[in-house]
């Protein structure tokens, strides 16, 4: 089974990711698991992996009943995408994930975001 | 015909917007030489969904990979800090393009270089890395340059957050200087843009700086 998972987390400095000096990040995930603790668990090692520690999950859905919409994160070219890379033996692959210094400020130029709005 | 060279890339997803310029200006440019340094094999493991034409370019007498990619030329195995591998890829951009060295190295891009030895290291060493990792490749493009009898001033532009924990301004401006930078610049634009992991595996939005140094041969 596949679950979409979006949650929030604490980023590290050090984390591969934290590429801005954020705190935290948003991200939208594909989780392998054949129910939903095993799911969750695979997300926090998949997270824990690059320096991220959730605090929240935001929305979670089996994805074989979930519906794409325009959203960042949950668009079908988005998930079908994420799920080319998704083999059975990943833990998890994200459609989308923002950092919180990215997130917070609304004045920023978007360069190369354009794919992600026109959805 | 003007073009731009834009080293280290790793996905196409991520790839620069080299028609960025200072205080949110945009310069089009008629084509794009990218390198990576993943040899193409690694490459096309990590793009499986990406279609590529590839093809061998040739220098002298050696050759390296090479493939067009959503409409630019991508050189594989190319190390930024190598003199002689940006040397190469820019021989293998002039023919393809029928282009003059100067209207591909005159301006260079690169986006959030990171050293592949980041889990071994201390912040303060990550730092340190990073900084021999950003001069490095602006020597090797000065080199690369008057190796290809290019004159005047490259345009070098890096794409980094002023906050960016693996390299923060101050030691990005020092390292732009050591490279042989003459001038370096930063305006007050934020950008938002995909940025990737080292391996390519994960991207993130994240905020942006662009800063432009000055090297002049």
């Amino acid at each position: 089974m596949t679950w979409i998972i979006e949650f929030k987390g604490d980023l590290s400095e050090t984390s591969e990711l934290n590429m801005d000096g954020s705190a935290s990040i948003r991200a939208v995930s594909l989780v392998n698991g054949g129910d939903l603790p095993k799911a969750l668990t695979n997300l926090l090692t998949y997270a824990k992996d690059s320096g991220i520690s959730p605090s929240s999950i935001i929305r979670c859905e089996e994805l074989s009943t979930f519906t794409p919409t325009l959203e960042d994160g949950y668009t079908s070219e988005e998930i079908t995408t994420a799920l080319r890379r998704l083999k059975p033996e990943s833990l998890a692959e994200f459609t989308y994930a923002i950092s919180s210094e990215a997130e917070a400020d609304d004045e920023a130029i978007e360069i190369g975001l354009e794919r992600e709005s026109s959805k | 015909m003007k073009g731009a060279l834009s080293l280290a890339e790793c996905r196409p997803e991520f790839k620069v917007d080299c028609t960025l310029i200072l205080n949110n200006g945009r310069d089009k440019k008629d084509f794009i030489l990218r390198t990576a340094l993943d040899s193409v094999a690694v490459w096309k493991s990590k793009n499986t969904e990406i279609p590529i034409s590839p093809f061998q370019g040739k220098v002298n007498l050696t050759s390296k990979d090479a493939a067009i990619i959503e409409n630019d030329v991508w050189v594989f195995g190319v190390d930024a800090t190598k003199s002689q591998d940006v040397f190469a890829a820019v021989k293998i951009g002039m023919d393809y393009y029928k282009a003059k060295a100067t209207d591909i190295i005159g301006d260079v891009y690169v986006k959030n270089l990171n050293t592949d030895h980041q889990d071994s290291l201390s912040k303060h060493d990550l730092i340190i890395e990073n900084k021999k990792l950003y001069s490095g490749v602006c020597k090797a493009v000065l080199e690369a340059a008057k190796l290809l009898g290019v004159q005047g001033v490259i345009n070098f532009y890096v794409i980094s957050s002023n906050i960016n924990h693996k390299i923060p301004v101050q030691d990005l401006h020092a390292a732009l200087k050591d490279g042989g930078a003459e001038k370096i610049e930063t305006d007050n634009i934020q950008y938002k843009m995909w940025s990737g992991s080292n391996s390519g595996q994960k991207a993130v939005i994240i905020k942006q700086n662009l800063h432009l140094a000055s090297l002049k041969i």
